[in-house]
């Protein structure tokens, strides 16, 4: 997939293929494909910061439990 | 035209004297604005116990290499600890700790010890006495049987 400049390409390809455009974005290995194992692989690689990924997993519940 | 910066305390000279209140305020504004802006750089999820559902979901949260995250369970009196070694090598660490609720500090609770305290069990020094007497006169006694056993033995061997 080759990423554009061009933002109704990038919206297009992002709607068609969300994790494709992401994983080009982020450098993750294709055979990584879940949310758990993409979190781990931006941790390792210290694309995110620990404090980073308990803001956002704290995001995440607060969001579930309102639901 | 030079006008001088402290033209108020000139003109208004009693104004601080008359509303301090005023003057409080003025003062307290600068501090609040920082206090807020403080908050606002402070992130609000660091170095603060991670709020999860049970164990299993502690023991798969991620955590990066070299990292340590503390859990507190929602629905159960637990914390967890979850440390990852600095490589892939390393095994993560999962620590399991139990929250057990004291019930009052542990001063009070000696010093209703010490109140409940059954004198009961506890004699006079006079008794003590007495009863130290009561064994030296029994001890001489076994001491006098002794003596007198040991010469009837010593009389049976010579005759």
């Amino acid at each position: 997939m080759m990423m554009t400049n061009n933002p109704y390409e990038l919206l297009r390809q992002m709607q068609a293929d969300p994790i494709g455009v992401l994983s080009k974005r982020f450098n993750i290995p294709q055979d990584i494909n879940t949310p758990h194992g993409i979190i781990q692989h931006l941790l390792n690689t210290g694309q995110v910061s620990q404090s980073e990924v308990n803001q956002a997993m704290e995001m995440k519940r607060l969001i579930y439990k309102q639901k | 035209m030079n006008y001088p910066n402290s033209i108020y305390p000139q003109v208004y000279p009693q104004f601080p004297q008359q509303f301090p209140q005023f003057q409080q305020y003025s003062n307290q504004q600068p501090q609040q604005s920082q206090q807020t802006q403080q908050t606002q750089n402070a992130p609000l999820f660091q170095n603060a116990l991670v709020s999860i559902p049970n164990e299993a979901e502690a023991r798969n949260y991620p955590v990066g290499y070299g990292q340590s995250v503390s859990f507190r369970d929602e629905n159960a009196p637990y914390l967890y600890t979850k440390t990852m070694g600095v490589s892939q090598l390393e095994p993560p660490k999962f620590e399991k700790y139990r929250i057990v609720k004291e019930e009052g500090s542990a001063p009070q609770e000696e010093a209703s010890k010490e109140k409940a305290m059954d004198l009961s069990i506890y004699a006079e020094k006079s008794e003590i006495e007495a009863l130290r007497g009561d064994f030296k006169a029994l001890k001489e006694e076994v001491a006098k049987l002794k003596k007198k056993k040991r010469e009837v033995i010593v009389d049976d061997d010579d005759e």
